[in-house]
């Protein structure tokens, strides 16, 4: 569980606060989509999550440890983070390699770091390339390999910081759909910071920031209602959302707002038999 | 252009050389090393020429890679042997070319020096051909770590060779992505005075430079998050063991060292 009580950050050299008096609370298991537009301050709130960066004022609490610079290394064994760019987080010579680290990091016995590395390389569907390096990976498969060097440290939530952003369609739909599935296998709680609405779609609750407060929090349905007033938030509403606003303002009803291309396609094949 | 010279690189197979302990490796070097700089007869650089030989075709690397690989190194082995050839003043006069006089000892210690550079070079170039660059910086660590006792911090430079070396490929993309936007901006490196060239690169080493200092913030919080606490207290993934092979050509190598150091001796 993840608890957030009045906290405020400010960049050093900064006059502005980032957050101010924010509360949040994340249950254990939850998926969570955080959006906002550029600067709305959620790669931060990622950061205060695993102590990258450390609140100002109030309390962060990971499980009840409040995040201090003395207990920010124990609360990183229990958050793994995978980053925006492929590039930039790799740091081992081989996938391997890459895993290994933050098993070593741990202090980890090796021969439970092996059984691990095969574990959460078999995971993310990379094990046919163990041994291969980075330079030789689509960014696709480097983020999968993010996402295995995370999980082989088990931690109770994944933090994943626009982890999507700089991929392919194929490379995207790859990763969310292994998201997807350990957040379904393995009871772990998800907080994606992105700012693809079709991805915060996905999540079982969207949390909106703008300028630095808590615009939205509740179901990714209720929060895609809100239509235009997205734009108010620099968000723009996903096409799914714009067709069935369209429809609405036809007068045209459906039996709820779709949330994804199926849904919509569902609905659609439902009005079209209907009539 | 990165074909064109093969010392630092490395070609995987599975050769009774590939196999053998990275420190194994490094311990025969030296020891081949300093076999080079006390023997002083003849016979025993042929001994040392096939030694080197053996060497290459066990390595399973064809001789014409090297060959082609090294090809600067040849001219520095043939300028070192006419220098000698032609200024060397010791022995019995045999010819007269252009004033210059050459002498016996001339072609004798010319052979000498051009093999020492030749052999000591494509030992050490089929070193890192064998060896993961990685497994070296292993070997290393380990020759080093008795040090860490004098507080020098080897872990963490085995982690910095280690990054290094993960982020060469990623760098020369870069870095050819870079000379692609400005070569589009119009800028032109590979002609002019060579004061003009070095001016331009400097559109290219800047952004290059830019890049890198941001890449290391990004992959300094990468390592934080994944728990990084300094090199200390880490377990390794990567393991290098001595086998038996190993034990038997250690044992061999510094026998045959001393056994040749005696004999000239």
């Amino acid at each position: 569980m993840i608890e957030l009580e009045q906290v405020s950050f400010r960049y050093q050299n900064e006059a502005s606060h980032v957050f101010e008096n924010l509360n949040l609370t994340i249950e254990q298991g939850e998926w969570v989509a955080i959006v906002g537009r550029n600067g709305s301050g959620k790669s931060t709130l990622a950061k205060l999550l695993n102590g990258l960066c450390l609140a100002t004022s109030g309390v962060v609490r990971v499980n009840h440890t409040v995040i201090t610079s003395e207990s920010k290394h124990q609360v990183r064994t229990q958050i793994g983070m995978v980053f925006q760019n492929p590039e930039n987080q790799f740091v081992g010579t081989t996938v391997a390699d890459d895993v290994a680290f933050g098993l070593e990091n741990l202090a980890v016995p090796r021969d439970t770091m092996i059984k691990r590395i095969d574990q959460s390389l078999e995971q993310v569907d990379m094990t046919a390339y163990k041994n291969h390096e980075p330079s030789r990976l689509s960014g696709g498969q480097k983020q999968r390999v993010a996402l295995a060097s995370v999980l082989a440290m088990q931690p109770e939530v994944i933090v994943l910081d626009e982890a999507t952003s700089m991929l392919d369609p194929i490379g995207k739909e790859q990763v969310l759909s292994i998201i997807q599935e350990l957040h379904e296998q393995l009871d772990v709680t998800v907080i994606m910071v992105t700012h693809d609405l079709n991805e915060a779609a996905l999540a079982d609750r969207v949390i909106t920031l703008n300028e630095g407060t808590v615009w939205f929090d509740g179901k990714p349905r209720e929060f895609l209602e809100k239509g235009d007033q997205l734009h108010e938030v620099g968000l723009e509403p996903p096409f799914v959302t714009k067709v069935y606003q369209q429809l609405s303002r036809q007068s045209i009803t459906v039996t709820q707002e779709p949330l994804h291309y199926e849904e919509l396609v569902d609905e659609l094949w439902r009005l079209y038999l209907k009539t | 252009m990165k074909q064109s010279f093969i010392l630092g690189q490395y070609i995987p197979r599975d050769s009774f050389i590939h196999r053998l302990d990275p420190r194994t490796k490094i311990i025969s070097l030296i020891l081949f090393v300093i076999t080079m700089f006390v023997i002083d007869r003849l016979f025993i650089y042929s001994l040392l020429y096939g030694f080197v030989l053996g060497c290459v075709l066990l390595s399973t690397i064809p001789i014409t890679y090297l060959i082609k690989g090294l090809k600067p190194v040849w001219w520095l082995v043939v300028i070192t042997f006419i220098f000698h050839v032609l200024f060397q003043r010791d022995g019995e006069a045999l010819f007269d070319v252009f004033g210059f006089i050459i002498y016996d000892q001339g072609f004798i210690q010319g052979g000498e020096i051009a093999s020492r550079l030749l052999l000591m070079i494509v030992m050490a170039t089929l070193l890192t051909l064998t060896t993961p660059p990685l497994a070296i910086t292993d070997a290393m660590r380990w020759f080093l770590a008795p040090l860490t006792r004098l507080g020098l911090p080897i872990n963490e430079l085995a982690i910095m060779m280690a990054i290094s070396l993960r982020l060469i490929p990623t760098m020369t993309e870069e870095m050819d992505k870079i000379s692609k936007a400005q070569a589009a901006r119009g800028l032109d490196y590979t002609r002019g005075r060579l004061r003009d060239r070095l001016k331009a690169l400097l559109p290219l080493l800047i952004p290059l430079f830019i890049s890198a200092f941001k890449r290391a913030e990004a992959l300094a919080m990468a390592m934080e998050a994944r728990g990084y606490q300094g090199a200390d207290h880490r377990t390794s993934y990567r393991q290098i063991a001595f086998r038996t092979m190993d034990y038997i050509i250690v044992c061999l190598m510094t026998t045959a060292t001393v056994s040749i150091y005696l004999m000239t001796g």
